[in-house]
């Protein structure tokens, strides 16, 4: 039979047959293991092979094709060989297909054990009307857990449609979107509704865990966000720096100054840095108190640029003025001309806050731009007052005068009183 | 009748017999299963009850080279198959005739 079969020719395209049939065989008993499927199957081919050219010699050797090929209709179905194999054999049905029965059960079964077993452990905890209390708390509070999970899922979508941070918080309208409906659907399936597929419930426990997961990288990033502020938005922090520096701002600029164009002294769009007076005659003096007509001291070096370097004509170096004292210890920054110290000279005082000269460094005289003005006034007064002002020329003759100068003059006198010693002497120079 | 469910409580006494009288592979044993009679006999279920046979131990198996095709293996009684064989057969003879006087008595009532 066997040698007919291999002279008909169709010996290889029926091999081929063959191990297909046997392959699948083989796959319907794969959950034996390879040694039973093995043990089983062992030399099927050749038991199939003779099985056929047994059961169909005459055809084929005319029309092989057609009646050789059709193995199943010769054994019936791979699969119900297969049963029939293994029911004859005395081995257990297969179980669901493609599965591997019992793994799944076993580990549910050590599962459910264990967690027996962990019940008993706190039953003395669990058993009191306490615990009853606080679970029936908990269970109360679930709608809240369904809002936050739907919230943290929705604002992650968010989060995940537009790149940007994580938040909870929505920054716009449409942010709005994702979380609301996702709050909705949390809500639906705590209350078991569109749960329609056999699966959903695995879905939702999975959404939860990822949830609860995620709620600590959440509110970090909101925290830090509502803080410092998103792109495109600022936060808490930003604002409250900026208000802070708004503040500081305001209260630097009422101290001193932004613009100097504003203060101090200008001649001609030129800031004056110090000034030098000289008498009727046109001989300098020394330590001359300046008002302006408001009783305001006139100050060349602005408030706040009292460390301001300047640079002096004539004079080598970079200088920072220096104020006269007062009587009572006060600086006053309107008795000119102003002496300086070389910028190389100061230094911070002892508690790092101010700048003033080094120890033993006094400040010095500038040079007067004159030694005698180049010009000498012509007295307005009596020749007789002339010669009364060759002596005591300005504060002198003015004090017990009713000229315009004298209310100028009375305020100064009175806050500033003439400074003991040559401070605040007004004598012309030597 | 049908003939396949008679044959599954013994089967494993057609085999034993089959392979008592001489050593037979798979297909061999189905072939002379088929032409003593049992025409139905699923070459599967032969297959599976060698199997079975042998992993008790009532056969023992050998493999056989062939001219013309593959290996096969063949299998033989052992005297434990013997002794099992002896047993069914008693049992089968008992219960055919306890059967057979039932079904006959029937048939002449009838």
């Amino acid at each position: 039979m066997t040698s007919k079969l291999a002279g008909s020719g169709a010996g290889t395209l029926l091999d081929a047959h063959v191990r297909g049939y046997a392959e699948a065989v083989r796959l319907h008993l794969a959950d034996l293991g390879p040694e039973v499927t093995e043990d089983l199957t062992d030399g099927l081919e050749a038991d199939l092979t003779e099985a056929i050219a047994d059961t169909a010699p005459a055809p084929a050797g005319r029309s092989d094709d057609d009646a050789v090929l059709d193995l199943a209709a010769h054994f019936g179905a791979p699969a119900a060989y297969a049963a029939e194999l293994r029911a004859a054999a005395g081995l257990p049905p297969a179980g669901p297909p493609r599965r591997r029965p019992g793994m799944r059960a076993a580990v549910a079964h050590r599962w459910r054990l264990r967690a027996e077993r962990w019940a008993e452990q706190w039953r003395p905890l669990t058993s009191t009307p306490q615990w009853a209390a606080v679970t029936t708390f908990a269970r109360d509070l679930r709608p809240v857990w369904w809002v936050a999970r739907g919230w943290l899922v929705g604002s992650w979508l968010n989060a995940l449609a537009d790149g940007q941070a994580l938040l909870l918080v929505p920054t716009t309208v449409s942010d709005l979107v994702f979380p609301l409906l996702a709050t909705l659907v949390s809500v639906q399936w705590g209350r078991g509704r569109w749960l329609a597929w056999r699966w959903m419930p695995r879905v939702v426990v999975a959404v939860s865990l990822g949830a609860l997961l995620m709620t600590p990288s959440f509110v970090d990033s909101t925290h830090r966000a509502v803080l410092y502020g998103t792109t495109g938005s600022t936060g808490v922090a930003d604002s409250y720096a900026a208000g802070y520096d708004d503040a500081t701002q305001a209260s630097f600029t009422h101290e001193s100054v932004e613009d100097t164009r504003d203060q101090g002294v200008w001649v001609d769009g030129m800031q004056v840095s110090n000034l030098f007076a000289y008498d009727a005659n046109g001989d300098p003096l020394k330590d001359v108190q300046l008002f302006d007509d408001r009783g305001r001291p006139v100050r060349t070096i602005p408030r706040g640029w009292e460390t301001a370097e300047w640079s002096v004509p004539d004079v080598e170096g970079l200088w920072l003025f220096r104020p006269a004292l007062a009587s009572d210890g006060r600086e006053r920054w309107n008795v000119y001309p102003l002496r300086g110290v070389l910028e190389s000279q100061m230094g911070y005082s002892d508690d790092g806050t101010r700048m003033e000269p080094q120890v033993g460094v006094r400040p010095e005289s500038m040079p007067w731009p004159f030694l005698k003005a180049p010009t000498a006034i012509a007295p307005a007064t009596p020749p007789d007052a002339l010669s009364q002002g060759d002596q005591e020329p300005g504060v002198t003759e003015t004090r017990p005068g009713s000229g315009p100068s004298a209310p100028a003059e009375a305020p100064a006198s009175g806050t500033v009183p003439p400074a003991g010693g040559s401070v605040l002497e007004a004598s012309p120079v030597e | 009748m049908d003939t396949t469910q008679l044959l599954k409580g013994v089967l494993d006494a057609a085999v034993l017999a089959i392979v008592e009288e001489e050593d037979g592979y798979g297909y061999d044993v189905v072939r002379r299963l088929r032409s003593r009679g049992l025409a139905d006999v699923g070459d599967a279920s032969v297959y599976g009850t060698l199997r079975r046979l042998y992993s008790t131990g009532a056969l023992t198996s050998y493999v056989m080279p062939s001219e013309e095709g593959p290996h096969r293996k063949y299998y033989g009684i052992t005297v434990h198959g013997r002794q099992v064989l002896a047993i069914q057969r008693k049992e089968w003879q008992e219960f055919a005739g306890t059967l057979g006087g039932l079904l006959g008595t029937r048939n002449e009532a009838a």
